[in-house]
């Protein structure tokens, strides 16, 4: 494993590295914006919805 | 159940706890009209690519669609992605094209849905060709590594003239308005010796609604370029934390990096797009032009036989082959991580990073990434970043929610 040089971080396997925290995720959306961030939690709660599709990119195959 | 019974009888039944694909990379084509040389198709271990057929057989295409059709019936199975690949895919010709799409619907059982993806160089990329992507709901996806000097690097044609010109005019017509519904984004091979800033800036101009960065194909045997396996120095982060925080501050957000979002994503706690992080599934399956049925394309950087199956659909199913080690045969999840993965505090956002990655030539694929050191530091500044971001945005919230006092009854 490589060293580094970012604090340690608290490790229990399955859970999120970088917490929520107690504001709903619905309501840190309202008012993330238009930046990467919002469209990232904006990813987050579509993930809940059916039918989402949750396949990864093929495109690593490709050049 | 027979692996091959008719769509028609298993389409409702129950499905099976057993692994299945969800992505084919359809090899219709097995030439390129241009000789990057940093090919992993033709300048890698694996040579096979000389010995196939060059255009994937309207008999080929039909046995592959049935081979399909039963893989998803037997699996309850409701969407399929099929990315026609190559080589270049458009020199197999538009009505080849058009009749291999059409065949592997037509061969799918009622209410499965076969989105298309095409991944091509862009340089038949013409108004008849962006035609049929329409037609049939084609997504493309462009290969281009930046501005005119990072592109024309490696991309470059068999005399050595550079592609930029051509891609660039294909770039153009697919960003017009009438197109941009089939403009899937552009796919960007990382090299240390383009300006990182630079190359992001020259795709941007391509205005794609996401941009694939990979890093170039190595492991332990043969490394990437400048990334030697024992120096602590991380150059590939450097390079991608150079565009992440220019791409982070832009708002609105300008594009999609899928590797960023993936890595944010699971510093939250959701879920990757891309193989390279989050210890993905092996679903994704190659089918050559023979008709040859491959493990993930990735893997022929690593030996000549790592992902040759010795299965092929006209004599076997979809999941005969699955079963072999290139594909859900295969370790999966922390069992297939090294130990020193598995102690990682990062492992459940790096996975372990691509799998052809971690290779090491006569001890497999229980190493680390070749890449670990990178994929520890990007990490590491992208949970910075975003811790930060959040816990502003946390503030901003809450401030919001609160009644001043002069609101208050």
């Amino acid at each position: 494993m490589a060293d580094h040089d970012q604090p340690p971080i608290p490790r229990t396997v399955g859970t999120a590295l970088v917490q929520l925290g107690d504001v709903p995720l619905a309501d840190l959306l309202a008012g993330a914006g238009d930046g990467v961030l919002a469209h990232v939690l904006g990813s987050l709660v579509a993930e809940g919805e059916p039918g989402r599709p949750g396949d990864v990119s093929a495109f690593e195959s490709s050049f | 159940m027979p692996a091959d019974a008719p769509p028609s009888a298993t389409r409702h039944r129950p499905a099976v706890a057993a692994p299945r694909i969800r992505q084919v990379v359809l090899k219709v084509h097995s030439r390129c009209n241009l000789a990057c040389d940093y090919c992993y198709v033709y300048q890698h271990a694996d040579q096979d690519w000389r010995a196939r057929p060059r255009v994937m057989g309207p008999g080929t295409v039909r046995r592959v669609a049935d081979r399909l059709a039963a893989h998803v019936a037997r699996h309850g199975t409701d969407r399929l992605r099929v990315v026609l690949h190559g080589g270049e895919p458009l020199l197999a010709g538009l009505t080849v094209l058009d009749r291999t799409v059409r065949t592997l619907r037509a061969a799918m059982p009622s209410g499965v849905m076969v989105d298309v993806a095409m991944q091509t160089n862009g340089l038949l990329l013409d108004e008849a060709a962006l035609d049929l992507c329409h037609t049939h709901g084609i997504d493309v996806g462009v290969s281009v590594d930046g501005d005119r000097a990072a592109n024309d690097r490696h991309r470059r044609h068999a005399d050595g003239r550079g592609s930029f010109d051509e891609v660039a005019a294909a770039l153009r017509l697919l960003s017009r308005p009438e197109h941009q519904a089939r403009y899937a984004g552009l796919l960007c091979t990382v090299d240390l010796a383009n300006d990182p800033i630079a190359v992001y800036e020259g795709l941007r101009e391509f205005d794609p609604p996401r941009l694939d960065l990979l890093l170039p194909h190595g492991n332990w045997t043969a490394p990437p370029p400048g990334r030697h396996p024992d120096d602590p120095a991380t150059p590939y982060a450097d390079w991608l934390i150079a565009v992440f925080d220019r791409w982070y501050a832009e708002t609105p957000r300008r594009t999609g990096i899928r590797l960023f979002e993936s890595v944010i994503a699971l510093l939250l706690g959701g879920r990757s797009g891309t193989q390279a992080l989050g210890a993905a599934e092996p679903d994704v399956m190659t089918i050559e032009t023979d008709g040859t049925i491959e493990g993930t394309d990735t893997l022929k950087t690593t030996t000549a036989s790592a992902m040759r199956t010795g299965f092929d659909v006209f004599r076997h199913s979809i999941d005969e082959a699955l079963r072999h080690p290139s594909l859900a045969g295969r370790p999966t999840g922390t069992a297939a991580l090294a130990p020193a993965c598995r102690a990682c505090p990062v492992v459940d956002v790096c996975g372990g990073g691509l799998y052809a990655h971690r290779f090491r030539d006569g001890a497999g694929f229980v190493h680390p990434s070749v890449y670990c050191r990178d994929l520890l530091r990007l990490i590491g500044h992208v949970r910075t970043v975003v811790t930060a971001d959040l816990a502003a945005l946390r503030r901003r919230v809450t401030a919001a929610s609160v009644p001043t006092p002069a609101a208050q009854p």
